[in-house]
């Protein structure tokens, strides 16, 4: 099965390196760039065999600054999560930041190292999870210059988690498109993130899973190339 | 064909009329109907739309435009440029010899971007007419120079480092503080222009000339560094104490001497221990009081003469001087009866025959006794004649440099020629009684040919009874000859080169499977990258279908609105081709180059005698 799965994705993976010619934005000089980002958000939940679902919106900023080969990130978004009001689901309120450093060994390919706290507060718990993994990124051009689309995973091995079990599995990745016209000064963003949290059993509860999707939509302004 | 020529006049009409109307609102503007078309077409013509270019001409040289001469050369030309970029090169060859018609000595090369042919084709035609072109001004232009360098071209001082200068060998002289002065000459082709290179040697040495009589070890502050006679010798700079020692001098010479770098200090003969005179004394006032047989003072002044080393009097004053020394000892010695006069009358005379072999006294005012102290003191000196070429110019291999010294008596002729540094290079000796004749090959004992610098030729004599005459010193300089060096090909310009690579409409096909991948990627992530037990029988989020779709639809502009770059295998290798023929043309002019300057001439030129 994984052999199969191999055989198919090899055509989509010659596909993209054949065309992972880096965007513009990603062959110029040194660049500074903050966007305001807007997250619309479903998380679904099992808990005791019962899924949970919530939605909300999350509002935020992202910065980014690249030097060379080196691009370096932060960013933190924050809002509510509501779900039925039931006590076994309650609103919550979530914070998430983060911090990446990246380095492009290709002008298409970035590597880098990933450190993120996430805060989940409800009537009844808080919950504080911090996260640390590294990412792979790919950035396609799309044939317009500063039109490019983008594929990025996140895997973090260690974590440390206040207020609940510890993680067994954290990982998010997300798909999407960028713009950044080469005569301005605007970025644009829109992608589509899947986040999964699997907490472990123990003897007080079992397992809880965890996942967030969410369409991202950032607006932003840049400075260099 | 005639349709649409009719049609083309039609609309080129209307264009002009608005084209009056438009000149006749926009009063005061310097640029004419014509000069715009004609910049019109040539943009078009760089846009690759020889058509559209052609439909502006035609109107540029519409007689009810009213062109200028001028303008309508350069219609023509853009013109012709069309019809070559149409393939229609007799009609080009048409509208080349209407413009040559106009401006017979017409250049294009300014142009040659617009089409490869198009410097050919018109020069075909001019030579067809007979007529002659503008020529090329010559320009010379020196690079690699200090700052602070002085350059003078055939005399005259240049500010600058380029210019035009009339075709022909032009002689370029360089001085810069801490070189050595460069000296060569430069022939400039008509029409060339001509880039040379020229890297200055560095001098930071001094340089010391000192000789001594007998020969002795030189040495600057306890450091041997020769025997006299020195020859212009690098040393480095600085304040020493100079001594010469000698077995045959009583005790070592010495004194302080100051060596300024790149600069020659000259000590002259040193060990005498006559007493220095501040100024030389006028030999007329001498000659007065001999004349007036006071001998006493007439003798005080002479003996300055001859004794002064700091003024340096020449050879035939100082033995003038002497020989008059000598004279008024003599008469000295018969009037007051004392022979110790005699004597030194006899030293006298030896001085001045050793100053001056050749000399020949006056000997109207000598009785036969003076006369006869004369010629016992001349044969004894033994002195030296050496006759050196004029300025001499040798070829490279075969020549010979001739010297010629005569010995007033038989002697054992020495002959050496040395260097800056004082070594020798060169070194041969003679049994003489006559004139002997020593020949240089002037190449090394490696089989090197003599590099340009100076040097010296240094001979002394010894007779059999002991008798050593003085280092007679004839410094020379060494240049090789001047060549006509041809110029270093200039490099071919960007217009020589055709583009390597074409922007042509699309962007790559894979943009569009890179979009689909990444919109897939979006649709099927949430499972994944998801937990099945979550999503087991959900479908995807509605967002991700948003997301998915604007990927791909993206991917889908930038496919139809993006360029890629197709490479023109065929013109990178031409290029290479171009760059590998002014490879090979510039290392030929090297070696041509480096071949006439091995097999230039050797020029000797002599300094002055003393």
């Amino acid at each position: 099965m994984r052999a199969r799965r191999l055989t198919l994705s090899a055509p989509f993976a010659a596909a993209l390196l054949s065309v992972a010619m880096p965007g513009r934005a990603q062959t110029g000089g040194p660049s500074i760039s903050a966007a305001g980002v807007t997250y619309l958000v479903e998380q679904r939940m099992r808990y005791v065999g019962t899924i949970h679902e919530q939605s909300g919106t999350w509002f935020g900023g992202e910065a980014q600054a690249r030097l060379g080969r080196v691009t370096l990130r932060v960013s933190g978004v924050m809002g509510k999560l509501t779900g039925d009001t039931s006590v076994t689901n309650p609103d919550r309120d979530v914070r998430v930041s983060s911090i990446s450093l990246g380095i492009r060994p290709a002008l298409w390919l970035e590597v880098g190292a990933d450190v993120a706290a996430r805060r989940v507060a409800s009537p009844a718990s808080t919950v504080v999870t911090r996260l640390f993994g590294g990412h792979v990124a790919l950035a396609l051009a799309l044939g317009v210059d500063g039109l490019s689309g983008n594929a990025t995973a996140v895997y973090y091995p260690a974590t440390d988690v206040t207020g609940d079990e510890r993680l067994a599995l954290a990982a998010y990745s997300e798909l999407g498109l960028s713009y950044a016209p080469p005569r301005g000064a605007i970025v644009l963003r829109l992608a589509y993130r899947v986040e999964r949290y699997d907490f472990s059993g123990s003897a007080l509860g079992p397992a809880r899973l965890e996942q967030v999707k969410a369409v991202v939509a950032g607006l932003g302004m840049r400075l260099g190339r | 064909m005639r349709v649409r020529l009719e049609r083309t006049h039609a609309a080129g009409l209307v264009l002009w009329l608005a084209l009056a109307l438009a000149s006749t609102a926009i009063a005061g503007a310097q640029e004419t109907v014509a000069s715009r078309l004609i910049a019109q077409a040539r943009q078009q013509i760089e846009d690759i739309n020889p058509d559209s270019a052609a439909v502006l001409l035609r109107q540029a040289l519409d007689p009810r435009v009213g062109a200028t001469i001028a303008e309508k050369v350069r219609a023509f030309v853009l013109y012709g440029v069309t019809e070559l970029t149409a393939g229609h090169a007799d009609g080009a060859r048409r509208t080349f010899r209407e413009a040559l018609a106009l401006e017979p000595t017409l250049r294009v090369d300014s142009l040659a971007e617009l089409h490869e042919s198009l410097v050919s084709t018109f020069e075909q035609e001019r030579t067809a007419l007979g007529a002659t072109a503008r020529p090329l001004p010559s320009v010379l232009e020196l690079r690699g120079l200090p700052a602070g360098a002085r350059v003078a071209v055939n005399g005259v001082v240049w500010d600058d480092r380029r210019r035009q200068v009339p075709p022909g060998i032009h002689r370029v002289e360089v001085t810069a503080r801490g070189y050595l002065p460069y000296v060569d000459s430069i022939k400039v082709d008509p029409g060339t222009t001509l880039v040379r290179d020229i890297a200055l040697v560095r001098s930071d040495n001094a340089r010391l000339s000192v000789a001594s009589v007998p020969w002795g070890i030189v040495y600057l502050d306890s450091e041997r560094i020769g025997e006299t006679p020195l020859f212009e010798q690098q040393v480095p700079a600085g304040t020493y104490t100079l001594r010469v020692e000698s077995p045959s001098l009583p005790r070592p010479y010495e004194q302080p001497v100051e060596l300024a770098p790149g600069r020659l200090t000259r000590l002259g003969t040193v060990g005498s221990t006559a007493p220095p005179s501040v100024s030389p004394p006028p030999l007329a006032r001498a000659d007065s009081l001999y004349r007036a047989v006071e001998f006493d003072s007439a003798l005080v002044l002479y003996r300055r003469v001859v004794w002064d080393t700091v003024a340096r009097h020449g050879a035939a004053l100082r033995a003038r001087a002497a020989m008059r020394s000598a004279m008024a000892l003599v008469s000295m010695a018969a009037g007051r009866k004392e022979p110790a006069l005699a004597d030194s009358a006899r030293v006298y005379f030896g001085v001045a025959f050793r100053a001056a072999p050749g000399f020949q006294p006056d000997s109207g005012e000598m009785g036969p006794e003076m006369r006869a102290i004369m010629e016992a003191a001349r044969a004894r000196v033994l002195g030296l004649v050496v006759e050196v070429p004029p300025d001499t110019l040798l070829p490279a291999t075969g020549g010979r440099l001739v010297v010629a010294v005569r010995p007033t008596h038989q002697a054992m002729v020495g002959f050496r020629i040395v260097r800056e540094d004082g070594g020798t290079l060169w070194t041969e000796a003679r049994d003489a009684a006559g004139e002997i004749r020593f020949e240089w090959d002037y190449h090394l004992g490696d089989g090197a040919l003599l590099t340009p610098g100076r040097y010296a030729v240094a001979v002394m004599a010894r007779d059999p009874e002991g008798e050593v005459s003085p280092v007679v010193e004839r410094p020379f300089t060494v240049q090789r000859e001047a060549v006509d060096t041809l110029p270093h090909p200039t490099a071919p310009p960007a217009t020589a080169f055709l583009p390597e690579s074409a922007r042509v409409p699309r962007a790559s096909p894979a943009v569009l499977l890179a979009g689909v991948a990444l919109g897939a990627g979006t649709l099927v992530m949430e499972r994944v990258v998801g937990s099945s037990a979550l999503n087991a029988g959900r479908s995807s989020g509605a967002g991700s279908y948003v997301v998915a779709g604007s990927v791909t639809v993206a991917a889908a502009v930038g496919f139809l609105a993006g360029h890629r770059t197709r490479s023109l295998p065929e013109n990178v290798l031409r290029n290479a081709q171009v760059r590998a023929q002014y490879q090979r043309d510039r290392d030929a002019a090297i070696a041509e180059n480096a071949q006439r300057r091995q097999n230039a001439g050797v020029r000797f030129r002599f300094d002055e005698a003393p």
